[in-house]
């Protein structure tokens, strides 16, 4: 798909405020997370594989110097994994690096698409939550051009079921 | 504004170093009232803590220190004695002190509320020195008494001050006697005795000599007198004496007009104190934030990576192969400068626990003396940082549940005062710090009893279980309960957490102990933090690295050699029985029929765990290298068995071995 587009952070038109946000395949949906969170998309390089960790932890990759932990986005969201039919498909694998609560976390999508505007007070819950996604990690979705965003909750995604665990 | 926020952080930094100076100060001046070096050091540090504050507008701060200032400046001219109460309340000073800053920190507002404190230290002050300002207002600068008194000439003045000690004070008393009093000669001798006995007696009328036949002119002794006890006790001596009915008294200055003499003593004296109360002097040092220091070492470390990979790149030149060794030779160099400059003497931290130990033992009514070894040992800053936490958990440990009350030492024979000692040295490419105490030691079979109860090991474990891994148990979190809350850390700190922390830093802590004699943490924790030798191997396919500091050594082992004991895998070394794992089961990696240990020959990693030696079977044995240890991820907290990364020289991630409790 094409480049993110570059815009404004927020831009007002007639149809209220909108956020940018960042969208990426995972499996056959879209999703969408905040842009301002996403510090970079790079291509993976070899993820070394860290024992003892949950399945959702593919593992970790150095980042300029500073190793970092990779997480499984398809894993994490409790969706069947896929085959993956060509090798073409490994060329469009991407990391997005996200900055969280002072740490750099990288995900693991299937590709990465363009950066759009959503007007923010049309992020509505979910009434049909099809894929089984927990619910906190979902922020809510939105449509866009045809296609549903479904935009997550980075927030919740990484850290709500760690908190279960009683850090 | 923002340019406070550089005062700030200045302001900081030497409050911080003034509070020690004051609390360490104040614990010697306990021990030993009457040191001038120290009364000194004490009022320096009170009145550079004023002017800072006034500086920082710090309006309440600069109250108290001034009011403490004051307090420090009477004592130290001996105008008010140093007892108990004196230093309880100056200890609640810096106390308070203390808080100030911290909400200074947390808020910018110096609002504490001490107004109590103040009215409390306002009352001494002005008690002891009331009849100072009294008598002052009495005195006439040349010192004629004036009155009734004996005068004092200026030549008199001369001797006096010539053989007078420092805490003495020049007294004109006046004795009056019943006019009824049978036998007044006696008397009058029996008070020129008391008054000999208070100090000297420079002049009296009548003399002592005469004092048998003289008339007693009005029925009183006048004396002139030297002592350095108070004007209280000094009439309270003659008020013991029969037949007296009055005493007058005055405490006289001496200082003379003629003051080429008194200078000359008096700057003899200034200058030496000066000069031996260096205690807080200034070396020449400079102050460096942490913060750059951290950047220099990741900066050094970055640089050994790449220069890792450059050995890697293995280019066919000489010039390379000229320039690689220089190159490893300067980072090295650089390494070790860097390293030494993020030492600090381990001192600095323990000097907060005399008056830790010292409140903590008055308060549970324990005598105890604190003894503290090694203060010079060098840490690198940041462990030093991390230890503090651990090390007061374990002392407060050692004061309430260690050391007995008096009583109970002396019904088991023990001496009274219960000892604790904190001790640091290094031993090898480590440091060791010892906290021991020679109190109550632990009950084995009670932590045992918590530990089933909890859950945290079954009663089968336990008869399998030596005495000494019993006892590590007390660091199995869950077990930590007994712990009222604590005034100070109410951080929720337990054993667990002093582990976790202790092993955070790359150490490992053990108890020894034994019922009734005493208990022994021993705390050992490497040298360096962040640059490491590691032995690299393969497992899996993938590489992993392992402190050389954990292995005691490696052998390629010939699958005959492998014997079996109670159903382990174990090889019989020079006498040593060794087990055996297959590295992949401390990864929960998966075996399956392809066990390492059925193969010919295996390459395998002794190493040492929890006391104990195990051997690793890896895939292959690798080869020897420098790493430098990342962290791995906070995402990423406590991975069994793994403790860092590092990045070898294709730019890949290897793991780090954690090997402490693979056993």
């Amino acid at each position: 798909m094409a480049n993110p587009k570059k815009a404004n952070i927020l831009e007002q038109d007639n149809t209220g405020l909108k956020e940018q946000y960042l969208t990426f395949n995972v499996g056959s949906e879209i999703y969408g997370l905040k842009l301002e969170q996403a510090k970079e998309i790079i291509k993976p390089p070899k993820v070394t594989n860290v024992p003892n960790t949950e399945e959702y932890i593919l593992g970790v990759i150095n980042l300029r110097g500073q190793v970092i932990p990779v997480i499984n986005l398809k894993n994490k969201l409790g969706l069947k994994a896929e085959f993956a039919a060509e090798d073409n498909e490994e060329k469009t694998k991407k990391i997005v690096v996200i900055n969280i609560k002072d740490m750099l976390i990288g995900l693991y999508v299937d590709g990465v698409n363009e950066v759009i505007n959503l007007p923010v007070d049309e992020i509505e819950g979910v009434s049909d939550n099809r894929q089984g996604i927990r619910e906190e990690f979902i922020q809510g979705v939105s449509s866009f051009e045809d296609a549903l965003i479904i935009v997550l909750d980075i927030d919740n995604l990484l850290f709500s079921e760690k908190e279960e665990k009683g850090a | 504004m923002s340019d406070n926020n550089e005062y700030l952080e200045m302001f900081f930094a030497e409050s911080e170093e003034y509070l020690m100076i004051l609390n360490d100060n104040i614990l010697k001046l306990e021990n030993d009232p009457e040191n001038m070096e120290v009364l000194n050091s004490l009022f320096r540090a009170a009145h550079s803590l004023k002017g800072m504050a006034a500086t920082m507008r710090f309006n309440n701060l600069t109250e108290l220190t001034h009011k403490m200032e004051n307090m420090l400046d009477q004592i130290r001219n001996h105008k008010m004695k140093v007892n108990t109460e004196i230093i309880d309340l100056l200890f609640a000073g810096i106390d308070f002190i203390e808080e100030t800053v911290k909400q200074i920190k947390d808020d910018g507002s110096d609002e504490i509320d001490f107004s109590d404190y103040l009215q409390q230290l306002e009352k001494k002050i002005n008690e002891d020195s009331t009849e100072e300002v009294i008598t002052a207002e009495k005195e006439e600068v040349e010192v004629a008494a004036g009155g009734d008194y004996l005068s004092v000439s200026e030549d008199d003045l001369q001797t006096i001050n010539e053989n007078k000690k420092e805490l003495d004070s020049l007294f004109a008393v006046n004795v009056y006697l019943d006019s009824d009093t049978q036998f007044k000669q006696v008397r009058a001798s029996m008070i020129l005795k008391a008054a000999g006995e208070l100090g000297h007696v420079f002049k009296s009328v009548p003399k002592a000599a005469e004092v048998e036949e003289a008339e007693l002119e009005d029925d009183k002794v006048k004396i002139l007198m030297i002592s350095n006890q108070d004007k209280e006790n000094i009439v309270d001596e003659f008020e013991g004496i029969t037949d007296v009915s009055e005493i007058k008294i005055k405490k006289l200055k001496t200082e003379v007009k003629d003051n080429k003499k008194q200078d000359k003593t008096k700057k003899s004296k200034k200058s030496s104190s000066s000069s031996s109360s260096s205690s807080f002097e200034v070396s020449s040092s400079v102050r460096v934030d942490i913060g750059k220091l951290d950047k220099l070492m990741n900066m050094i470390g970055e640089l050994l990576i790449n220069k890792t990979r450059l050995e890697a790149l293995n280019i066919d030149s000489e010039g390379f192969k000229d320039v690689l060794p220089q190159l490893d030779r300067v980072t090295m160099e650089l390494h070790h400068t860097v390293m030494q400059i993020r030492m600090e003497p381990i001192g600095v931290m323990f000097n907060r626990f005399p008056r830790m130990i010292r409140d903590l033992s008055k308060s549970s009514e324990k005598e105890i003396d604190f003894i503290m070894e090694g203060k010079q040992t060098e840490l690198d800053r940041s462990i030093i940082d991390e230890l503090g936490d651990p090390l007061t958990h374990l002392l407060r440990n050692a004061v309430d549940h260690g050391i007995e009350k008096p009583a109970k030492r002396v019904k088991k024979g023990k001496d009274k005062t219960g000892t604790v000692n904190l001790r640091a040295y290094q031993k090898g490419s480590e440091i060791i710090i010892e906290v021991e105490d020679d109190g109550d030691g632990i009950n084995v079979d009670k932590v045992v009893e918590k530990a089933i109860d909890k859950d945290v090991i079954t009663q089968k474990e336990i008869e399998e279980m030596e005495r000494d891994k019993k006892l590590q148990l007390i660091f199995e979190p869950g077990l930590s309960t007994n712990e009222k809350v604590s005034n100070v850390s109410g951080r929720g700190v337990g054993m667990d957490v002093v582990k976790r922390t202790i092993e955070s830093l790359d150490g490992e802590i053990y108890i020894r102990s034994q019922e009734n004699e005493g208990t022994k943490f021993v705390i050992s924790l490497p040298l360096t933090l962040a640059i490491q030798d590691a032995l690299m191997v393969k497992i899996d396919g993938e590489i992993f690295a392992i402190p050389l500091s954990a292995i005691s050594e490696t052998l390629m082992i010939q699958s005959e050699e492998i014997k079996q004991v109670k159903g382990y895998d174990v090889i019989v070394l020079r006498d040593k029985t060794i087990p055996l794992i297959d590295s992949r089961e401390s990864l929960n990696i998966e075996i399956g029929d392809d066990s390492y240990i059925k193969k010919s020959e295996m390459p395998v990693v002794i190493v040492k765990s929890s006391g104990k030696e195990i051997g690793l079977i890896v895939e292959e044995l690798l080869y020897q290298q420098e790493i430098v240890i990342k962290s791995l991820s906070n995402y990423l907290d406590n991975v069994k068995n793994i403790s860092g990364a590092t990045i070898i020289g294709d730019g890949e991630v290897a793991l780090i071995l954690d090997v402490r409790d693979i056993a």
